[in-house]
């Protein structure tokens, strides 16, 4: 075809240019999501070359057994502790950051690092810091019991309050909590480091979104009569930074959908599966004990959760693009 | 609507002055114009009114009040912004009725949703959606009204930064190079539109630009300012005329006005190029000084002593009048005269000529750059 | 904005901040000081942040028959010189760089002429392709960790450096990103390359990588910072064999059976592992922002 030749005269050259890329996609990113799929439907395990049908059972364990629910609601704790606890220490730590006359890049630098350290390490350090007995978190605790204007202050004593009421009398009578060791507290503490690792990011985003803003806006804001800080940030900065929370949402939620590090370093999922998170699910049911129909019908849901975010992220922007 | 007083406004950031200690009157529905080089402090000047800068000293009367400790939302100003300074995420509609709601509604009424809840909220409503359509129909806004800023031309933007400003009959409108961002073509035309809404609104107007030919076309007064400085104040006509410094007939009018080094001699003449002009300045005693002389004022005449030579270096014919660029002796500024392009013939690029103004359009400067004033002799044309 | 700011409002904006760069700091500080502590220090919380540095004798060292003298060290010597004693640390490091500087190069090597030829050249197909790569970005490789793992155990690559490279070399995003830099490469440029007489493959690496190089700098910060801290997938399809370990897996494996008296040298170890990262973005914050923030510019 002439034509054709001439409407595309690189045809050839760029099929060439692209074919790595798109051979490596299909292998490394689709085939897997088939594959996954279709285990799902089996109870296939590794070693055993038999691809036995089970239909939808392993989907009917996942949403009954109460395994799986713990993963699904302690996943979904994280997650609805995580995303806006972060983007909301983030979109703060960068108004306030933003509004300094000096020190800025410090304080943003000590934000980030944790961004910059290997997760699993930095764990390990919280895991020592927290540490029941010799954990410098609960040896302050403690000497805090100690100082009497500071206990009454946090037992809330000085109001009146009954000492044993409050949790920090009840931590100095009987001890400060195990964190990580006690059912009660381990998924809290594993989201609190999740916190500690993420808001930083969320931090730097939203720096670049404020000093994108135009003075002028808030000069502008100022004489059309919105005197008060809040009124400000509800007329420019908040809808000015429409697009990076849509962004910072969607990217913090899908990264704690995907906790792992923490909970696999620490916790191991429990105790009694408080922190049985779904990667880590996945992680112990499929490769640990070669439960594959089960972890593959997990990724399954999970793939769904992520890319379902993803889309709404993308629908969100789409309906924004007219941003100046 | 009122008048505004600047009382001895100083502005310093650190060791560096960006205005020093000035003070201006401006009546109560004037157009005054700022204009100056950029980094003159204009801009900061006009901040200063708006409440957007606080001032190291003095003070801003407005309508007589001492305003200086006043927020810029109590000022009741509006002001026009350069990047036009809309609100992206808002409709032409709720730009323009943004100063209304923030000034008319109570803290709850600002809140979507929440605002229906509260009562009276509808009478305001009513009052703001009316102002609303009644300047958007004014300024031709109306079809755009549910548009996002993102979607509009520059004129458009231009127009209901103005309707922002209009909406809700401020004391004084501060405009701050309105029409930078447009198109030489757009521009001349806003040019008469915002001059008819000043007569319109016969409001004060104080509008900063660093467009000369601005200034002059749209003010009732100008205001020129240099490094900090207020240098002279009148009407366009008077700063043309009669600037009072080297810098102001310098900035003002174009092509720029031609600038010759002269001496003055004990006896109080004026020598061009040695040779004595026919005027002499009070000051009897040998300094250099400038005279500045308009291309309009400069012609081309017969060869005669006081006649200064010359070599046409450069034509430049622009259809209705022409210009002569002539390099002289011993100057080191090249000059320009205006001609009628009927004058052209017989001349061209390296023809030698003669030029000469008549003494009345020279304008006199000491070293410092301040204007002194000549005694003309009797006889005063240069070539004669 | 300098309107009406007071001084009290400046220091309490501080304090709050201060406060937080303390919790942020907090596991930092445990972690450099445990690394400079003796065992009974680290047990008892004392010594402060450097540790009383008194000498100390390795039992181990004793135990291997030598004098008391001879195994006499002090803690912060002892903490390293174990970490690199009690496993193959170095190893590890060196699996760390191996590994993460192979994914970056035959990433920017694929990436780099799939973003030219869907960026600059017009051909049948383009709009598909592109289409899918869009739709490739909503999938996290982690997420397809179980499949991934199994196509691998299958063609038997489990427990091979081949394992920690292949999946991460096909990076969707960087090809998004690379496509959207290339965008705003001037079409001339590549027309005079034409001219001159280059090919489209050395356009690619002799036109476009150079004029790309901020960008790919930025991309290679985001790609090495992800791998080298990355734990989960190498722990998914490394499982025992010591001498593949990446450095977060050493460090793990030293959890795993650390006692008490280990804790030093485990928290040196997160020390070594730490740093190279941090002390890189220390000095060059900038580009390192840029890089990690990448994925924000869409």
């Amino acid at each position: 075809m002439p034509d054709a030749l001439s409407r595309y005269p690189h045809q050839g050259i760029a099929i060439g240019l692209v074919a790595p890329a798109m051979v490596l996609m299909v292998v490394i990113l689709f085939v897997p999501i088939l594959i996954a799929f279709l285990l799902s439907f089996t109870s296939y395990s590794l070693g055993s070359e038999q691809l036995n049908w089970v239909g939808l059972d392993n989907y009917r364990k996942v949403f009954s057994k109460s395994t799986y629910q713990k993963m699904f609601s302690s996943t979904l704790l994280y997650v609805a502790v995580v995303v806006p606890v972060s983007v909301g220490l983030g979109l703060g730590a960068s108004l306030l950051i933003h509004s300094l006359k000096f020190g800025q890049n410090l304080y943003k630098t000590i934000f980030f690092l944790p961004v910059m350290a290997a997760l699993l390490a930095m764990a390990i350090a919280w895991e020592f810091a927290l540490h029941p007995t010799i954990g410098i978190i609960n040896h302050t605790l403690s000497a805090g019991c100690e100082s009497n204007g500071w206990y009454s202050f946090a037992t809330g004593s000085w109001y009146g309050n009954d000492v044993s009421t409050s949790w920090y009398g009840r931590g100095c009578e009987k001890g400060f909590p195990l964190w990580l060791g006690n059912k009660d507290y381990a998924m809290w503490t594993i989201a609190f480091i999740g916190i500690w690792q993420a808001f930083g990011f969320n931090m730097v985003l939203y720096l670049a979104g404020l000093s994108s803003i135009s003075p002028e806006l808030y000069h502008s804001a100022e004489i059309d009569g919105a005197r008060s800080a809040w009124s400000r940030f509800r007329l420019v900065t908040w809808p000015m930074l429409g697009p990076t929370t849509v962004f910072v949402l969607t990217i913090t939620l899908i990264r704690s959908f995907q906790v792992f590090d923490t909970v696999e370093a620490l916790t191991s999922g429990g105790p009694v599966k408080s922190t049985y998170v779904m990667m880590y699910a996945i992680f112990e049911k499929a490769i640990k004990h070669n439960l594959v129909g089960i972890g593959a019908a997990i990724t399954v849901v999970f793939l769904s959760f992520v890319m379902l975010i993803t889309l709404i992220q993308r629908w969100l922007v789409d309906r924004r693009v007219h941003y100046a | 609507m009122a008048s505004i007083s600047l009382r001895n406004i100083g502005k310093s950031f650190g060791q560096t002055n960006v205005i020093n200690r000035l003070g201006l009157d401006i009546a109560d529905g004037e157009f005054l114009t700022l204009v100056g080089p950029s980094g003159c402090g204009k801009s900061t000047l006009l901040r200063i009114i708006a409440g957007l800068e606080t001032p190291t000293e003095g003070d801003v009367l407005i309508d007589g009040k001492a305003s200086i400790k006043l927020r810029p939302s109590e000022r009741n100003l509006a002001m026009v912004f350069q990047s036009y300074a809309l609100y992206p995420h808002l409709s032409v509609y709720d730009n323009i009725a943004v100063p209304m709601r923030m000034r008319q509604f109570t803290r709850w009424q600002r809140i979507p949703f929440v605002r229906r809840l509260v009562k009276g909220t509808r009478s305001v409503s009513q009052d703001i959606d009316e102002k609303v359509k009644a300047v958007s129909e004014k300024l031709g806004l109306s079809p755009l009204l549910n548009r996002k800023p993102g979607e509009l031309s520059g004129g458009q933007k231009q127009r209901v930064a103005l309707g922002r400003a209009i909406v809700r009959d401020p004391v004084a409108f501060l405009f701050d190079e309105p029409l930078s961002n447009l198109d030489a073509k757009l521009r001349v035309h806003m040019r008469s539109e915002i001059i008819d809404l000043q007569r319109k609104l016969a409001s004060t107007f104080v509008y900063v630009t660093h467009d000369q030919a601005e200034a002059m076309t749209m003010s009732d007064r100008i205001a020129v300012m240099m490094q900090g400085d207020l240098i002279q104040v009148g009407t366009p006509e008077d700063i043309y005329l009669n600037p009072q410094d080297l810098r102001v007939a310098e900035f003002i009018g174009s092509p720029k006005i031609n600038v010759l080094s002269a001496m003055t001699n004990q006896f109080g003449q004026v020598c061009l190029n040695e040779t004595p002009v026919r005027f002499r300045i009070a000051d009897e005693s040998s300094t250099e000084i400038s005279i500045a002389v308009r291309p309009e004022s400069l012609f081309v005449c017969n060869p005669s002593p006081a006649a200064i030579p010359g070599q046409i270096k450069h034509i430049e014919y622009m259809g209705d009048q022409a210009y002569l660029y002539v390099d002289i002796e011993k100057q080191s500024q090249r000059i320009i005269i205006k001609v009628l392009p009927t004058q052209l013939a017989g001349y061209e690029i390296g023809s030698a000529i003669h030029v000469g103004f008549d003494a009345k359009d020279a304008l006199l400067f000491d070293q410092d750059g301040q204007r002194i004033y000549a005694t003309p002799s009797p006889r005063s044309v240069v070539n004669a | 904005m300098s309107i009406h700011r007071s001084s009290s409002n400046e220091a309490i904006k501080h304090l709050v901040l201060i406060i937080g760069a303390l919790i942020v700091i907090l596991p930092f500080y445990v972690m450099l000081s445990y690394s400079m502590k003796s065992p009974r220090e680290i047990e008892t919380n004392t010594g402060g942040f450097f540790g009383a540095q008194a000498p100390m004798i390795d039992e181990y060292c004793v135990k291997l028959g030598k004098t008391p003298e001879e195994c006499t060290t002090i803690p912060i010597i002892f903490n390293y010189t174990e970490a690199f004693k009690k496993a193959p640390l170095l190893r590890y490091l060196f699996n760390g760089v191996f590994v993460t500087l192979s994914i970056f190069l035959i990433q920017a090597l694929i990436s780099l002429p799939a973003a030219y030829a869907l960026s600059k050249l017009r051909w049948l197909g383009r709009d598909t392709v592109f289409a899918l790569v869009l739709f490739s970005l909503l999938i996290p490789v982690h997420a397809i960790a179980l499949p991934l793992y199994i196509m691998l155990a299958k063609v038997g690559l489990v427990n091979t450096y081949a394992a920690l490279i292949v999946p991460w070399t096909i990076s969707v995003f960087g090809i998004f990103l690379m496509r959207q830099f290339f965008r705003t490469v001037p079409d001339d440029l590549i027309d005079a390359a034409r001219l001159d007489g280059m090919t489209e493959y050395s356009i690619v690496w002799r036109v476009m990588l150079p004029t790309a190089i901020p960008a790919l700098l930025a991309f290679a910060i985001f790609s090495v910072v992800a791998h080298w801290n990355d734990y989960f997938w190498p722990r998914v399809v490394i499982t025992g064999n010591r001498d593949l370990f990446t450095p977060p897996l050493g460090l793990r494996e030293f959890k795993g059976d650390a006692d008490g008296s280990a804790w030093g040298p485990m928290m040196a170890t997160a020390t070594i592992i730490v740093t190279p990262l941090i002390v890189a973005f220390l000095l060059a914050q900038k580009k390192f922002v840029e890089g990690i923030t990448l994925t924000g510019m869409k």
